[in-house]
């Protein structure tokens, strides 16, 4: 079984992101930390161990800067065997990012196609699904379990639906997007960070890729902080009285119940 | 000396960092709070390479320079001091002796169970009347045949009741001084061998600190390590690496404390204003960082130097004895800073302080390393 | 042609959504400023029935794909059926609800018809033909203006619960256009087994107006007993921090924040959470905030429109109380 994994380079979680003054459509990158997506290590680990009971082969593969080569490092370091490299600088847009991948996919056919359900920094959770079209396969998103059945010709998976869990069979190949739940990713040891990282990469330029190939669909225009709240009430007294107050203020001041 | 890390080293501390902010820093207080450290974590660390951190591959180990050790012993404390002095003396105490004095019967016995932390080890030089001076040793080894039968107690020993192999110093005749000494790997469950009082501490709580108590207790020769009158001198020759150890644990500890402080200083509103608007608490946290930075490169200084072969006694002490001193007065501000809050268990920096007071005493204490290092400087 | 903005008004267990009627509100006053005609895509099984609930909400004119096999959301039928309708209309926008199944089409649909895909909208502004939707990046530390490049139609999903919902009116009953089920290509045949309510939860966080949630203070996962109750009472859905969730009291389904689901209820009752920049990141855009805590500088008091300093063992029955009488009033 050949199992492929998308990843992505985002900043870290925790990182303090600011808009750039000379380009509010960006943001400045010059002191921020970049992981793999949270996301995506869910999809690392489920290749694996679907690699492991089914004797599969793993493939990863990112779309993105030179930068990005360590989020592949990542992956080959929690145990992914095969990492591929499409060099692209362009600002990261999903349908462009679909494209691309869906080209090298279609090339090198796998069997099983696993991403991230959205990446943490433009959440738009496009990929996965453009790139299911692309390929004419079917998708299933959100997923919290997956299971290999029908001796490798289908997949079942749990996805999250709003008050539940949808059970969803679909044919292979497939695209599945991960989500917490899934699985704990490993952390790499020591010694599969020094193997990974002696590694050979396969490596394409996204122009070799690019012909047919229509442009962006999105436009952002620019980028704004959030607006700030405005100042609270805290509520006096004691548990009581201040519970009382709370609840005729959230009557009477803010109108929501 | 090098300042950037490869991508090597980046990684294996990013590893560190994960697993220490992800599994070690939520059980922290509780391990402190109940005096249990968190065996699965220990299984987990040593699974990653943790268990054989310096160890070179070709001998089965992670094969990490000192550098990034250190780097990860910070990690590690940062999160949770007990947990690192566990891996420190497991790592750069007991490993070292282990390839430096052990014969292949020993390794080929004991380290591949050591380098996977399925078995731990422990180090037990100090005895009751030996602390500074370790030539005072008195636990008595006498030659009976194929056993040496030791008798004595051994006390404030790190991984006191967790370990399964232990390094313990004594004397085949007292007289003798240094050259009577003797270093033996001891396994749990040796006949007459056992596990004395439990110290209660005043901080690292999740770390096991017990007596040793020898009663007739039967070690085979072939567990002698190195030769009879060596024992002080493999004591004496690893403590550059400990020194290592201990002075990256009391940095991640500062620095821990330093951050804490950091952020309640920025969310803590008095007099209407936030406590880092006052110069006061400002000035503070500029001393504290200032001396972290300064701690943290004397102490890859000295890790720079142990990798380079050489032998970093005076780096080292520096090393230790400037960044467990950093700890005393980090925590401290870091409490002085969060007043009444920080006195209090709801906040970790009252455990910061309680964890970092250790580094100025154990391997070795703050005056000591002013004697290695004057003594040092004044022997041409 | 008249210009058209095409909402998917989704049906659950034979019941509009709530977000229908937000598509709905918004639709329409996009159609105002576009000069064009609200329609609405209705899809499922023994659907047919709700077109003259969609009239009262101001929709014109209703798409109505009615089959059996399309009980339940999949991918590919509902793609099939929406880009059918899409390429024959050519809409100047689509409008779906941000929820599981409405990201899912929307994405899908944007790959088949090459549309402007623009997730997770909380903001929208008109100009002319053009399109301006703001919707939050980085965990919602940003705010990106996003519009679609020349030529693409804009697919927008909406998040629940920030537009206002259409006033219901008498309305004219819409026009009702039947559109034929593609068959599925084999390839992409996903089934619907089962659907699992999640157990516990009288709502999802994701769709609920109120939400209690739960983090550090709560202490033991025996205590979110309190929530529930509170919850079902109110009815309100079970929210909870990653400190809850990763200690294990609660599971992830009800994670609110940067790696658990993003909400925008009109009220949320933070209890015992202190408000670390990840949990902060789901649930900023609530338009009411309450927080209860003992530490007087939680970092969430920052953000509550009310706060208690105190006990949430407290305050949480006290608050139940009044409200039910309030209510009852």
């Amino acid at each position: 079984m050949k199992i492929c994994v998308i990843v992505k380079r985002v900043p870290d979680t925790e990182a303090n992101i600011k808009i750039r003054t000379d380009k509010p459509d960006r943001i400045d990158e010059s002191e921020i930390s970049f992981i793999i997506n949270p996301y995506d290590e869910f999809a690392v680990e489920e290749a694996l161990k679907i690699a492991d009971e089914k004797d599969g082969e793993t493939t990863v593969i990112t779309v993105g800067s030179k930068e990005s080569e360590a989020v592949l490092r990542h992956a080959l370091a929690m145990g992914i065997e095969n990492a591929v490299h499409v060099t692209d600088n362009e600002e990261s847009d999903p349908f462009r990012t679909a494209f691309l991948l869906g080209k090298v996919i279609n090339d090198k056919g796998f069997d099983l196609i696993l991403c991230g359900k959205a990446a943490i920094d433009d959440d738009t959770a496009g990929v996965g699904s453009m790139l299911a079209e692309n390929l004419g396969l079917a998708q299933v998103l959100v997923v919290t379990k997956v299971e290999i059945a029908g001796d490798g010709k289908k997949v079942v998976c749990h996805r999250d639906i709003e008050g539940g869990t949808m059970v969803v069979e679909a044919p292979l190949p497939a695209v599945i997007s991960c989500q917490k739940g899934l699985n704990e990713p490993r952390l790499p040891t020591i010694i599969d960070i020094k193997r990974a990282n002696k590694k050979a990469l396969e490596t394409f330029d996204s122009k070799s890729y690019l012909e047919g190939f229509s442009g962006p669909r999105v436009k952002i225009g620019k980028f704004t902080s959030p607006p700030p709240r405005p100042v609270g009430k805290v509520l006096k007294g004691d548990s009581g009285t201040a519970a009382k107050e709370l609840a005729k203020l959230l009557r009477e001041e803010a109108k929501v119940i | 000396m090098e300042f950037s890390l490869t991508s090597d080293q980046e990684m294996i501390i990013k590893t560190a960092r994960d697993f220490a902010q992800k599994k070690l820093k939520p059980v922290a207080a509780h391990c402190d709070e109940t005096g249990n450290i968190n065996k699965g974590n220990l299984k987990e660390l040593g699974r990653l390479g943790f268990f054989s951190m310096v160890v070179p591959e070709e001998e089965g180990g992670a094969g990490m320079d000192y550098v990034t050790y250190a780097h990860c012993m910070i990690e590690f404390s940062k999160a949770c001091a007990s947990t690192a002095v566990i891996l420190s003396v497991h790592n750069s105490l007991c490993l070292d002796i282990m390839r430096h004095f052990a014969n292949d019967t020993h390794k080929k016995k004991y380290l591949d169970d050591m380098l996977t932390g399925k078995k731990i080890a422990a180090f037990s030089l100090t005895e009751p009347n030996a602390g500074s001076d370790a030539t005072e040793i008195s636990l008595n080894a006498k030659l009976d045949g194929d056993h040496y039968i030791l008798n004595g107690t051994k006390c404030f020993v790190t991984n006191g009741d967790l370990a399964d192999i232990y390094f313990v110093f004594g004397t085949v005749n007292k007289e003798l001084g240094s050259k009577g000494t003797v270093c033996f790997l001891v396994e749990k469950g040796t006949p007459g061998f056992s596990i004395g009082k439990h110290e209660k501490k005043m901080g690292l709580k999740a770390s096991p600190t017990t007596e040793l108590i020898f009663e007739n207790a039967k070690v085979p020769v072939a567990n002698l390590i190195g030769e009879e009158g060596r024992g002080i001198k493999i004591a004496l020759s690893i403590l550059e690496g400990g020194r290592i150890g201990i002075a990256a644990q009391a940095i991640g500890i500062a620095e821990a404390a330093y951050e804490a402080a950091k952020s309640y200083s920025k969310e803590r509103v008095q007099f209407k204003k936030p406590l880092c608007a006052n110069q006061a608490i400002a000035f503070k946290l500029a001393d504290m960082l200032t001396r972290i930075e300064a701690a943290k490169y004397l102490t890859y200084r000295a890790a720079w130097v142990k990798d380079q072969g050489k032998k970093p006694t005076l780096e080292a002490s520096m090393a230790k004895l400037f960044a467990s001193e950093t700890a005393q007065f980090v925590t401290y501000e870091a409490v002085q800073i969060h007043g009444g809050y920080g006195y209090i268990v709801e906040y970790p920096v009252e455990r910061y302080f309680r964890d970092a007071r250790v580094t100025t005493i154990y391997e070795g204490t703050s005056e000591i390393q002013r004697i290695v290092i004057s003594n040092n400087l004044l022997k041409n | 042609m008249s210009k058209e903005i095409l909402i998917w008004v989704q049906v659950r267990q034979g019941k509009l959504l709530k977000i229908a009627a937000e598509l709905a509100g918004e639709g329409k006053k996009m159609c105002q400023s576009m000069g064009a005609k609200l329609s609405a895509v209705l899809i499922g099984k023994e659907v047919a029935g709700l077109t003259g609930e969609l009239g009262c909400l101001g929709v014109e004119k209703v798409y109505l794909a009615d089959d059996a096999s399309l009980a339940n959301y999949t991918t590919e039928p509902y793609t099939g059926i929406f880009a059918s309708i899409i390429e024959k209309v050519k809409p100047v926008a689509v409008l779906v609800g941000a929820t599981f199944p409405g990201r899912d089409l929307a994405a899908r649909l944007a790959g088949r018809v090459k549309g402007a895909l623009i997730a997770d909208v909380i903001g929208m502004s008109i100009d002319g033909d053009k399109i301006s939707a703001r919707r939050p990046m980085y965990s919602g530390k940003v705010i990106a203006e996003v519009g679609a490049a020349a030529g693409a139609i804009p697919i927008l999903s909406l998040r629940p619960n920030v537009f206002a919902a259409a006033v219901k009116g008498a309305g004219a009953a819409p026009e009702v256009e039947k559109i034929s089920t593609p068959a599925a290509r084999d390839s992409l045949k996903t089934v619907c087994r089962e659907i699992i309510a999640s157990a516990g939860a009288i709502l999802d966080v994701a769709e609920a107006d109120i939400i209690v949630s739960g983090g550090r203070g709560m202490k033991d996962g025996a205590n979110f007993k309190l929530l529930f109750e509170f919850a079902k009472d109110i009815g309100a859905a079970v929210g909870a921090s990653r400190a809850a969730v990763d200690s294990g009291w609660i599971s992830h389904e009800h994670q609110v924040g940067q790696t658990g689901k993003a909400v925008s209820p009109t009220l949320y009752i933070a209890c015992g959470i202190s408000g670390a920049i990840q949990h902060l990141a789901g649930m900023s855009s609530s338009k009411v905030i309450v927080a209860i805590n003992k530490d007087p500088d939680a970092n969430i008091f920052k953000l509550a429109n009310y706060g208690i300093v105190g006990d949430l063992f407290q305050v949480l029955p006290v608050l139940r109380e009044e409200i039910l009488k309030i209510r009852a009033n």
